[in-house]
């Protein structure tokens, strides 16, 4: 029989506090079965799967818990405090970056059981509790005729206080934008103990924006427990196109026409000429283009209007009609590549970083050019996927078989650190959505600068002096 | 245009040792991937449709996070022992999963063999000794079902309908089970009930417990084909997704065709001549709707009698399935289950107080909340009798 091995553990077990946990919340809200402890000591970082299937592991939490009430959370973060043990906090589990991991052990804190829904439809947002699961908001919406507008790839399986821990986005982000733009107020459990509640306001200037400290926090500050979100009426009009255009560079300046226009279609895909193959395969005009696919959605006389800007704007590409794009909304919540390929040896990835448009044509080749030049990478190819007036998000996709001489860890850390560098280079954001986690954590310093980085570093002194929350990452 | 012939391309530019390396590997060992390390490998992507993964809300007793166990416990990185196994039992067969699946999988499909195989070593939650002592010594999930029912059971007489209530029916819903008959006997066939308390074998079956499933089903078939009956009819999904779908594949024939009571209603709807001016919401069995494929049966049934149907927040195959006492999680944690029916209850009595349901299963799960819940059948014969 072989035993689970940790592989980024980084203190003692601590097998005094289970009995503790029971007394405090009772022994139904506590676990410290073998198979929970496992459950809970990883997220969905890819390279950690390929520990997985070796049966080790990042590293298992002390104590799993399972709290119901705003009061189970106070006496966690009290106890937690008073004797200087790490919190964790857990929702989806579908971060891809080891935000999630215990690396130092002590309490993971499944937060799925906070799941109430109260829609306010005169007031149009809806207040969701922070374990939410995201298909399930979306469906309670619709049932009313609403929308959130949010669709990141994780919808089926993250939760709602995951999407602001990680400032998370969906595909259909042009209209609807981001998290951030999505949240009215929330309510956390912070150090030592105490509910913090920040009310849903259509806006506020009554003192800095508190929201604001919980998105991309990662669960440094607090345990986010309910999220205020704005809704929207389920679109009555949906139009469907999509274009060929002859490079990244033509496609990159039609879309960025569309944005400064005012214009909002809700997605907008641009997609380099490798997975232009992908998505177009059904298209023959395609090949050895760029395709993009454009979903514009809501009030029927807006979305005609927006439909005369895109036409206008990508009028020297060649149109494709709707074929790719009824393709991708049917497979694009098919998650199957970690699935299909880590298996074999090889490590799959996304990477996505966001940059301004004046350099978004070098960032991508540099990025590729980067990637490909790795001994054992197979595949690196992007699309771009969140669009502003300022800029583009680019989302890079790699895949390597490191041959014997190198490790995977040695080729995934390699890839990596190609990445980031061109995108400090081109003074672009290291990340756009999926956030820092344990990943990402030695470029943060870097790509913010040191006086931002100190910032953040005083204010979790001041809310967690003694660093319960997340200890461990953004190395902070 | 072969789909994945851009990966081709993709792999333009990369060195050719590389290149043949992934080669060999695609062409070798990809067909040696197996199911339940996929699923392991998944990010849970059909989660929300689990209804254990949505009340239970852990890690792992979601579907993937079950076969991750179950991959562990299979390759031998944890022992098996009564905690490490408990997770593959948090499950209700409703196959909801496989809706939402890339592959399409059911993870109840994907870990039956390992619940199988530590069956088979007598490790398993002490919480299912009791059903299996049932299966094994009364055939049945319930220790010697004694029903009050008693239909004119006569194996020499020709007849159209052999009404199998299953379980659940017989134990609990004795007159409703009697009524169904005069509905039968309404829309032109002569009917008769099969009331022995022998099981179709579904949880032994769903268990992972392949010899009891079969013995069981042997003796059920052995005495529904003593009946010379051109149909038999049952309301509940499970029984009639085992007499028509699984008991083939063990060669296992039932002589008469096999219908859900919705469906053979449907084809003589007509016949009854009915229409309701009713509100209702229903609930959707997701045995009918996913493993029978009947998706919009209960509610085409109903619009087709005139309610104003409401539809609730999840129906057809995103249908969230009660924890009835055929699944296996009923027997494992009646707290849980419980739970489950009434998280199913409150989202469908915020649509209507009538809640239709399409089998006795899914009435006892509902029941004891409050408000109306009716099976299909019994719903007729009220509405008939009212008249």
């Amino acid at each position: 029989m072989n035993e689970i091995k940790e592989v980024m553990r980084k203190a003692p077990r601590n097998r005094e506090i289970i009995n503790e946990l029971m007394k405090l919340l009772g022994a139904r809200k506590v676990s410290d079965k073998l198979t929970d402890l496992i459950s809970y000591s990883h997220d969905y970082w890819p390279i950690t799967f390929q520990w997985f299937l070796k049966g080790e592991v990042p590293s298992l939490p002390d104590a799993v818990v399972f709290p119901d009430s705003i009061q189970d959370l106070i006496k966690l973060v009290k106890f937690a405090n008073e004797n200087n043990i790490p919190i964790y906090t857990y929702g989806g589990g579908s971060g891809v970056l080891g935000a999630a991991v215990p690396e130092y052990g002590g309490i993971v804190v499944d937060m799925k059981k906070f799941r109430n829904i109260e829609i306010y439809p005169e007031d149009m947002y809806v207040e969701a509790g922070a374990g939410v699961n995201g298909m399930a908001l979306e469906m309670f919406l619709n049932r009313y005729g609403f929308t959130l507008g949010h669709f990141p790839q994780s919808l089926y399986t993250s939760t709602v206080g995951g999407w602001i821990s990680t400032k998370a986005i969906g595909q259909f982000s042009v209209k609807y934008g981001g998290i951030e733009d999505m949240l009215l107020g929330l309510e956390a459990v912070i150090p030592p103990g105490e509910h913090l509640i920040i009310k849903p306001d259509p806006r506020a200037a009554v003192g800095p924006d508190l929201k604001s400290l919980f998105v991309e926090s990662e669960g440094l500050f607090g345990i986010i427990t309910k999220a205020y979100l704005k809704i929207w009426p389920y679109p009555e009009k949906r139009i469907l196109l999509s274009y060929a255009s002859p490079d990244l560079e033509d496609a990159l300046r039609s879309v960025r026409k569309i944005m400064i226009s005012g214009a909002r279609p809700a997605v907008i895909r641009v997609y380099d000429k490798v997975e232009t193959l992908k998505w177009f395969y059904m298209s023959k005009k395609a090949k050895g283009r760029v395709g993009t696919i454009i979903v514009i959605e809501g009030n029927k006389d807006l979305v005609e209007a927006e439909r005369r800007i895109v036409e206008d704007a990508f009028s020297s590409s060649i149109p494709l009609g709707e074929e790719p794009v009824k393709y991708w909304l049917k497979n694009r919540f098919n998650v199957r590549e970690i699935s299909d390929y880590l298996p074999l040896g090889i490590i799959i990835d996304t990477i996505e970083v966001a940059v301004g448009w004046s350099n978004a044509i070098n960032l991508y080749n540099d990025v590729i050019n980067a990637i490909k030049s790795i001994e054992g990478t197979l595949i690196a190819f992007a699309h771009a996927s969140h669009f502003y007036p300022q800029g583009v998000c680019f989302y890079f996709i790699f895949g390597g078989l490191p041959g014997k001489e190198k490790g995977v860890l040695e080729y995934y850390n390699e890839v990596w650190s190609s990445v980031m560098n061109a995108v400090i280079k081109y003074n672009g954001a290291i990340s756009h959505h999926h956030g820092v986690g344990r990943m990402r954590s030695k470029w943060i310093k870097k790509s913010i600068g040191e006086s931002a980085f100190n910032l953040i570093k005083r204010i979790k002194e001041a809310i967690d002096g003694k660093n319960i929350m997340n200890r461990g990452n953004m190395v902070i | 245009m072969f789909k994945d012939k851009w990966v081709i391309e993709a792999m333009k530019g990369t060195s050719l040792g590389t290149k043949l390396s992934a080669l060999k590997r695609f062409i070798l060992d990809k067909s040696k991937i197996d199911d339940l390390t996929k699923c392991a490998l998944c990010p849970n992507m059909c989660r929300f449709a689990c209804p254990i993964n949505i009340v239970h809300a852990r890690e792992t007793t979601s579907p993937a996070g079950k076969s991750r166990i179950a991959y562990l416990l299979r390759e031998n990185f944890i022992p098996v022992n009564q905690d490490n196994v408990e997770p593959l039992y948090y499950c209700i067969n409703c196959d909801a999963c496989s809706v939402h699946c890339p592959y399409s999988y059911s993870v109840n499909d994907l870990i039956k063999p390992m619940r199988s195989n530590i069956l088979s070593s007598g490790i398993y939650p002490s919480s299912i000794n009791a059903l299996i002592n049932n299966l094994k010594e009364s055939k049945c999930i319930y220790p010697e079902l004694k029903t009050r029912v008693s239909g004119s059971i006569n194996n020499e007489e020709k007849i159209d309908v052999l009404y199998f209530p299953g379980c659940i029916a017989l134990k609990y819903y004795e007159n409703e089970v009697m009524g169904a008959l005069r509905i039968f006997e309404k829309i032109g066939f002569k009917a008769s009930l099969f009331n022995k308390p022998i099981d179709c074998g579904y949880i032994a079956y769903e268990l992972g417990i392949e010899s009891l499933f079969i013995e069981i089903a042997r003796s059920l078939v052995d005495e529904l084909n003593k009946f010379d009956a051109r149909f038999i009819v049952s309301p509940c999904p499970e029984c009639v997704y085992m007499l028509r779908e699984v008991y083939p594949h063990y060669k296992i024939k039932v002589r008469a065709k096999i219908y859900h009571t919705l469906e053979f209603i449907s084809n003589h709807l007509d016949k009854l001549d009915l229409r309701i001016s009713d509100e209702a919401t229903y609930h959707d069995s997701t045995t009918l709707s996913i493993k029978l494929d009947e998706p919009e049966l209960l509610l085409d049934v109903l619009s087709r009698l005139g309610i104003k149907v409401i539809s609730p927040v999840r129906y057809g195959k995103n249908s969230f399935e009660t924890a009835s006492e055929n699944s296996i999680l009923y027997w494992v944690n009646k707290d849980l289950a419980n739970e489950i029916n009434k998280e199913r209850f409150n989202e469908l009595r915020r649509f209507s107080s009538k809640i239709i349901v399409p089998s006795y299963a899914s009435k006892k799960s509902l029941e004891g909340f409050g408000g109306e819940v009716i099976e299909i059948m019994e719903f007729l014969l009220k509405e008939i009798e009212k008249r």
